[in-house]
């Protein structure tokens, strides 16, 4: 009673130092940055995500298990499995048997439609909660995606959460998803990372797509209406192998796209950085020989002739001579002889890039970008055509190709 | 002003950091193995513009992956795939692997014969000749049998098998039954320029056994055969190409007991020699060693006697002229094959005049070319005493 008589006559200066203290002591407990800490080991990293149809690739073990792996569901049916991979980080025993833990991973399983739902019934197997920040991969069975509503209610969930990263890789595999995430690669990697780190590769190696087949590319084109690709990957007998890629129009499945016809297509789009390139030898037919690609410079053009839209590519390449399989025949040393090769491995990358049109012609998906470089270019024709794009105009567009390739090495002396 | 520009620019550019590449970013391949595409894995290869499913090729690759029970574990695995064009093959690999290939360590190339019966040498060699990343001491082997297997082999004190298996050739200096000298990819490319004949060691693999021995003759870059340990070591007397050697005889007094020469050094001499139309050849040949071995019973080894040690220089200088001329009488007469082109390159050198003559039709003269040979043999340790 007393103190608050005495603080009835302080001076404004006093008062000051008192708000200061406060203050102070304040912003300590705020700013230590432990009020909200989050422990490593107390999250259970997902690694990979697999979904599948619910009764894909069943076992009579596994139906059983199925039965426990769900929920009553007020809505929707049980229509996808859902499986994660989870990070599993043993810390070393003790330091004289070796400084290394172990790393190793184990996958959890739920079936059900929405998958905001599954994940969180999932937390009913799972000690700690889930950590998505660090997810590197989602495989999509190709059974899940030609079900009932495409590949939309299966994506929409990673693109909304802020817990998603855009650079989570999507692909999209022939058979069973779950085993992919339950495979062990032979490096000793969790697979999740193996897939997502063998992508990365996509400078040196031109039959996976690009590094660009994530959740953001996807969400980027799904909200443009526009393709959306997915790296390919299969396992069989343990043995598993990216290449090629799947193509979705709005969110429907349609169809696959050899390792050829997806280097094509890097051409088109003049995203390779490098290339092997192989072709027929001109003087020993049956005799196969690869050009190394090193440098080049793409040009995708469209033009109008009246109402008649098409396209020009030009394309100049710069490599070395790789291999030559009829090698001790042939005189690589002669600048007449590498001028044929020049013209063999031209001919080759534009029958490549044809194969390529073709093969999105027919499928009417347009992944080579000829609908952004019209829009680009001629936005008036675009406006006109975008409508009827994909099914009427892009499948009869014709594209005229002309490859200049110039060999500056070819690894051999006298 | 200038020169702080140049200062920030030199700082930048030489700390070196801009183009590094991290070791554990990288997939060592240690050895690789071709084989013909008979039986693959369906998803082990791609959509091949040209070309057909020809080959199979493994690539043995170095884990210095994590993991605390490594002990029991192999520390390598095996990648294969199938196409005809092996750069191709190499890069569509990277879709089965997490990180990018990596050549500069390839021990060794393991060939199967199956392959080596269709294709010439050259054409398979072709991509490790050109590309930059190949090293030229990677040595190259021949196997009767299945390559991969080979890659997939676990040595027994779990060494990475292509460094293992590369380091046997290294012994051949010891190892009379391995000729290890000029089969590297270098030498074979250089005989591949000049039309040369070559050879390349031969490995064989049953159930958890490896062993090196013997040789894959090849005329030019054909594959021509086998020969057997002993013809290789005769091939060594004659290119004078051995360190060391253990000749074997059945000692000359005593039938049943065996006696063993261990060879020190030596002194050989291949010459040709012109008379008229008619070329020959003389190989001189001067040993000196020690007696390594005596086996039987040693109340009669007579080694202490001068006499004795003479009758068995003589029954030793036999013994090695029976080696070489059983390995002329198989290079010559069965294959046919003037190995490494040794006795044509010695007619160049010391009859040029002949050889100019001759040399248009020398696959058809050499079969027919005598060799004599001479052999000297000094004991000069008995390894025993009174």
């Amino acid at each position: 009673m007393e103190l608050l008589v005495r603080m009835g006559h302080w001076s404004l200066e006093r008062w000051y130092r008192l708000f200061g203290c406060i203050l102070i002591s304040i912003i300590g407990l705020l700013s230590s940055g432990c009020w909200d800490q989050h422990e490593l080991e107390n999250r259970r990293f997902v690694l990979a995500i697999a979904i599948d149809r619910a009764d894909q690739g069943l076992g009579p073990e596994e139906k059983e298990a199925t039965r426990v792996e769900t929920f009553v569901q007020p809505y929707g049916d049980k229509r996808y499995r859902l499986s994660f991979q989870i990070l599993d980080i043993t810390p070393a025993e003790n330091i004289i048997n070796g400084p290394k833990g172990k790393i190793a991973t184990y996958v959890i399983s739920n079936t059900g439609q929405s998958m905001f739902e599954m994940l969180r019934d999932m937390l009913g197997q799972s000690d700690r909660p889930f950590w998505f920040e660090h997810l590197q991969a989602i495989i999509i069975s190709e059974a899940a995606a030609r079900q009932a509503g495409g590949v939309q209610p299966m994506i929409d969930l990673f693109r909304r959460d802020p817990e998603m990263r855009w650079l989570t890789k999507t692909l999209i595999t022939s058979g069973e998803a779950r085993s992919l995430l339950e495979y062990q690669p032979p490096s000793g990697e969790p697979s999740g990372i193996f897939i997502a780190s063998s992508l990365q590769l996509y400078k040196k190696n031109t039959h996976v797509p690009t590094w660009r087949t994530d959740i953001g590319d996807l969400t980027r084109s799904t909200d443009n209406n526009s393709r959306v690709l997915m790296a390919r990957i299969e396992l069989v007998d343990n043995i598993v192998k990216l290449g090629g890629m799947g193509l979705f129009k709005q969110g429907k499945f349609i169809g696959y796209v050899d390792e050829y016809a997806t280097q094509g297509g890097k051409f088109i789009l003049g995203i390779e950085k490098s290339a092997i390139i192989t072709a027929q030898c001109p003087e020993h037919p049956g005799k196969i020989l690869a050009f190394e690609l090193f440098r080049h410079n793409t040009k995708l053009t469209p033009h109008l002739h009246g109402e008649k839209i098409y396209f020009t590519l030009d394309i100049t390449m710069w490599g070395n001579l790789g291999e030559t399989q009829c090698g001790r025949q042939h005189d690589t040393m002669d600048a007449g002889e590498i001028h044929k090769i020049e013209t063999v491995v031209a001919e080759e990358v534009k029958e490549n890039v044809l194969y390529s049109v073709h093969v999105n012609q027919e499928l009417q998906v347009d992944a080579i970008s000829f609908g952004a470089k019209l829009k680009a270019h001629e936005p008036l024709v675009w406006e006109k055509v975008k409508d009827r794009w994909d099914d009427e105009v892009f499948p009869t567009v014709s594209l005229l190709v002309s490859v200049n390739v110039t060999i500056e090495n070819i690894g051999e002396h006298k | 002003m200038i020169s702080g520009v140049i200062l920030i620019c030199l700082a930048i550019l030489t700390a070196g950091c801009w183009d590094r590449r991290e070791l554990q970013e990288r997939n060592f391949v240690l050895a690789v193995g071709i084989d013909m595409a008979d039986v693959y894995n369906p998803i082990e290869t791609f959509t091949q513009p040209h070309g057909s499913k020809r080959y199979r090729l493994s690539l043995q690759i170095l884990n210095l992956g994590t993991g605390g029970d490594g002990k029991d574990k192999s520390n390598t695995y095996v990648l294969s795939n199938t196409g005809e064009s092996f750069f191709e093959m190499v890069r569509d690999m990277l879709g089965q692997s997490s990180k990018s290939l990596w050549f500069e360590h390839v021990q060794v190339i393991i060939i199967s014969e199956a392959v080596l019966r269709q294709t010439g040498l050259g054409e398979l060699l072709d991509f490790f000749k050109r590309d930059s990343e190949m090293r030229s001491r990677m040595h190259v082997y021949v196997t009767s049998g299945e390559a991969r297997p080979l890659l997939e082999y676990i040595p027994p004190n779990k060494e990475p098998g292509g460094i293992y298996l590369s380091n046997i050739i290294d012994l051949h200096a010891k190892n009379i039954h391995v000729a290890g000298k000029r089969t590297d990819l270098a030498s074979i490319i250089r005989y591949l320029d000049n039309d040369s004949n070559l050879v390349v060691s031969r490995i064989e693999m049953a159930g958890k056994v490896v062993k090196l021995g013997g040789l894959a003759i090849f005329k030019k870059d054909r594959f021509m055969g086998y020969v057997d340990e002993d013809t290789v070591a005769g091939i060594k007397y004659m290119f004078a190409s051995e360190k060391s050697a253990i000749v074997t005889i059945p000692c000359p007094d005593h039938v049943d007991h065996q006696v063993i020469f261990e060879l020190f050094r030596h002194d050989t001499r291949l010459r040709p020699h012109v008379e008229g139309d008619t070329i020959y050849f003389t190989l001189d040949i001067n040993m000196y060693g020690n007696i390594g071995e005596f086996q039987g019973d040693t109340a009669l080894d007579n080694t202490m006697d001068p006499r004795y040690v003479h009758k068995l220089e003589n029954a030793f200088a036999d013994e090695i002229r029976r080696t070489v001329l059983y390995s002329d009488r198989i290079l010559q007469k069965e294959m046919k094959v003037d190995i490494l082109n040794l006795f044509a390159a010695k007619l160049k050198a010391y009859e040029p005049n002949t050889w100019e003559k001759v040399k248009d039709q020398w696959d058809e003269i050499y079969p027919d070319i005598p060799l004599v040979i001479s052999v000297n043999v000094w004991i000069q340790n008995i390894g025993s005493h009174k």
